[in-house]
């Protein structure tokens, strides 16, 4: 990254929890844990964008009720 | 559904040849000396003024008027045999002979499609004939500035002898059939879309998620007597042709019309809905049929049934043994078609007409006996699955068959539109004035049916957990599961206990309001964004920079900002770079032999966090892949095969070779290697070497060349080797080593 550079992503996938205690146990439960990419911060997880679907899925398993938020501006 | 913008004929006349729009130009009123750009300015002038198109439209024979009626129906496009079979079965009379060589209704298209009124959609052929008799289909289609002038279908009503009213007719409510709809579509918006294959199929695993999510054993709806296979095929079917369901991003999603959809009379629900299931390939009324070629027989012969239908007395309700049907049906479509096979087309040449007669007559009756063995079977199967699904017929059956049909009140009103207006309402009136439903403390629902407009019934299936359907009176339940699926298709909770109040006429019991606010809030623990824009910043100081220039989100972590108000051209500006990861990702990736990765776009997210699963960082903060990173992820549970599809994706330069193998081998797979002791044949001299390189009877005792002088011994042939050298006068001298061996 060239010193002071900025970047802006576009249309990538995250995952934000109110407790980063559940992002811990997302990021040690194996099957979650495929879908997770990188923690960005104690409470935010990049997501694998192909994967997000089975990640809901598995969300919905581990008894999560996510709110899915299809696009912000 | 066809493409209502790519209809007009503006855009279509420069294809048709000269000497047909002069021909168009005259029914219009034009005249055929012009020439063709004349003609085009004319037709295109003409087509704006509606004065002229009524009366080009008086001017056309009822089977004219009734074939773009039809056209109409079919939403301004269709296929030319779909019009045939509605032709025939309305009873609508062709002109031309019985006996022809032309089918009278291919001949009266042919002869339509010269005036200009519907177009041939063809991208080398001519548009204004057919490119093909019997055969195949033509697509066909009309302009809107044409249509709108025309009215419904004209169709000839046949006598039957009405059976007595049946004891115990069956007939779906209704509503089952709007919360059958309004279920799926609840299911598919739940799943976030269903996946499709490249050629837009929905998959088989996404039909048969929607069937588990709605609790259709074996993919089958069953009520009663009644079982309407694939039951998620058939209604993902019909709403896909409907236009209710479209797909977008690769997936099948709902489209704008479905939340209109939802909320109409189920009468006008179900006459787009059988039009959609007309023509749905994907879903068979019975498996007992192999239509292989003729796969489309099948919505022919379903549009034929579905106008035939609307032949049937609408006046009173009346009851006919489907025996009596069916020959109407086969009387009025069997000499046209065939479900498994091509129809063959009786033709006769003889001049004795009394001869024809007695040939036509035996063919006839060869062709309803093999229409009694499949065709009759099918039209059982057809009143048995989707016309009693979608409530159209009303049926009396004996031991699973049904033995007569009726229209329902439904399928009156769904057939008959235009006789609502002078009927009283065929289907019980929504009462205000009454509660739509009863909540009680336990969390169950009583909802009456008679009192619920189908805009409220779509909230009642996205909100409650449907338990009992009865024809007047459903049984539903409140649960964490119904408040999260109103929620997530966009409700608020206050929305949501607002709906639950004004449907029952007065406040919720407190319990459930509180619990509905405490499922709510579970759901505010956890987000996750499909399509997020996240800003990255060097540090914490460069975040609190942009902010300062307005850019407004929510930071995560020190260097991110996740963005969550639209960015104007100046902030964008203020990136070094942008990344859009849903494009297609780019080749940047650079693999050495010692596993060294080279990152062309350092800044995808995405690359390298993938490769951070598989890489470790060396000191100076390169990332390599390494024998004990890629075990670390091999222990973790990852597949090799994940890592070289990435690198397939994203590697710029082939990697080398040397690099596949060894991670082929970390991975675990077994390459081992062995040293051995060979056998060289040295010699010092070019000229000898060269000999021997050439020489055909040496050849079969040697492997190979090693390098100028040097040749590989097949082991096994030295002694041969050796007596052929001395025979060419050569000594051969052993080192030591070789003695020793």
């Amino acid at each position: 990254m060239p010193p002071g550079a900025s970047y802006l992503h576009k249309n990538i996938s995250l995952i934000e929890v109110n407790d980063p205690a559940v992002l811990d146990q997302l990021f040690a439960d194996r099957k979650a844990a495929e879908f997770l990419l990188a923690r960005l911060s104690e409470r935010v997880a990049l997501v694998d964008s192909e994967k997000l679907d089975a990640l809901y899925t598995r969300l919905r398993k581990l008894n999560h009720l996510p709110k899915v938020i299809q696009s912000l501006p | 559904m066809p493409d209502k913008n790519n209809r007009s004929f503006d855009a279509f006349w420069a294809r048709v040849e000269a000497e047909s729009l002069k021909r168009i130009s005259k029914t219009f009123g034009g005249k055929s000396t012009w020439r063709k750009d004349e003609c085009i300015a004319f037709l295109q002038a003409a087509l704006k003024d509606e004065d002229r198109i009524r009366d080009v439209l008086n001017q056309l024979a009822p089977h004219e008027t009734n074939l773009l009626a039809f056209i109409k129906l079919m939403g301004g496009e269709t296929e030319s045999n779909l019009i045939k079979m509605a032709m025939y079965a309305s009873g609508t009379r062709l002109p031309g002979t019985r006996y022809g060589y032309l089918d009278p209704f291919e001949d009266a298209l042919n002869k339509f499609l010269r005036r200009g009124l519907v177009l041939v959609r063809s991208d080398y052929g001519s548009m204004t004939s057919l490119s093909s008799y019997s055969y195949s289909t033509d697509t066909v289609f009309s302009d809107d500035r044409i249509l709108t002038h025309v009215g419904r279908p004209i169709y000839q009503p046949f006598t039957l002898e009405p059976a007595p009213t049946p004891p115990a007719a069956a007939s779906r409510p209704p509503h089952l059939i709007s919360m059958q709809v309004i279920s799926v579509l609840n299911a598919i918006e739940a799943a976030h879309g269903l996946k499709v294959t490249l050629s837009n199929e929905v998959r088989v695993t996404e039909i048969r998620k929607v069937a588990k999510a709605l609790d259709w054993k074996n993919n089958a709806l069953v009520e009663g007597d009644f079982v309407l296979p694939n039951a998620a095929a058939f209604t993902i079917g019909a709403l896909r042709w409907a236009g209710i369901l479209d797909v977008k991003d690769n997936l099948l999603q709902p489209t704008p019309l479905a939340k209109e959809f939802v909320a109409w009379p189920v009468e006008q629900q179900v006459r787009l809905l059988a039009q959609g299931i007309i023509r749905t390939e994907n879903w068979q009324e019975t498996d007992l049929f192999h239509y292989g070629y003729y796969t489309r027989n099948c919505y022919m012969g379903r549009f034929a049934l579905y106008t035939l239908l609307h032949c049937l007395s609408a006046d009173q309700p009346a009851f006919y043994p489907v025996e009596n049907f069916d020959l109407a049906f086969f009387q009025r479509i069997g000499e046209h078609f065939k479900l498994l096979s091509f129809t063959p087309r009786f033709q006769s040449y003889d001049k004795d007409a009394q001869a024809t007669e007695i040939k036509y007559a035996k063919w006839l009756a060869d062709q309803r006996e093999s229409w009694l063995k499949t065709e009759r079977i099918w039209l059982e199967e057809s009143l048995k699955t989707w016309l009693y699904f979608l409530g159209i017929v009303s049926l009396d059956m004996v031991k699973g068959k049904p033995v007569a049909l009726g229209l329902t009140n439904l399928g009156r009103a769904a057939l008959h539109p235009e006789q609502q207006a002078s009927q009283p309402a065929p289907l019980p009136a929504f009462k205000s004035n009454h509660p739509a439903w009863v909540v009680q403390p336990n969390f169950d629902v009583i909802a009456y049916l008679d009192h619920l407009p189908t805009g409220q019934l779509t909230f009642l299936e996205r909100n409650a957990e449907r338990k009992k359907a009865g024809e007047h009176v459903a049984e539903y339940r409140i649960t964490r599961e119904s408040v999260y699926r109103g929620l997530e298709s966009g409700m608020s909770v206050q929305e949501i206990v607002d709906s639950w109040q004004r449907g029952s006429g007065k406040n919720l019991p407190q319990n459930i309001t509180v619990e509905i606010h405490e499922w709510a809030a579970l759901r505010e623990k956890m987000t996750l964004y499909r399509h997020a824009n996240l800003a990255e910043y060097p540090d914490a100081a460069g975040r609190e920079a942009a902010v300062k220039h307005g850019v407004i989100g929510t930071p995560i972590g020190e260097r991110f900002l996740l963005i969550t108000e639209p960015l104007n051209k100046a902030q964008t500006k203020l990136f070094y770079d942008i990344l859009d990861y849903s494009l297609p990702p780019q080749r940047s990736l650079i693999i050495d032999e010692d596993g060294t990765v080279m990152i062309n776009d350092h800044a995808d997210l995405v690359l390298t966090a993938r490769l951070q699963e598989w890489a470790e960082r060396d000191p100076a903060g390169s990332l390599r892949l390494t024998k004990e990173s890629i075990r670390r992820a091999i222990g973790s549970g990852q597949a090799i095969n994940t890592l070289f599809k990435l690198l397939g994706e994203r590697i710029a330069r082939i990697m080398p070779p040397m690099m596949q193998i060894a991670l082929r081998a970390w991975a675990g797979e077994p390459l081992n290697l062995s040293l051995e002791n060979i056998l060289v044949l040295y010699s010092p001299s070019p000229d000898t070497s060269y000999a021997i390189q050439n020489s055909a009877l040496l050849r079969p005792y040697l492997r190979g060349v090693l390098a100028p002088g040097y040749f590989l011994v097949k082991e096994e042939r030295l002694e041969e080797l050796q007596a052929q050298l001395e025979r060419f006068g050569l000594d051969v001298q052993f080192t030591q080593m070789q003695k020793r061996r």
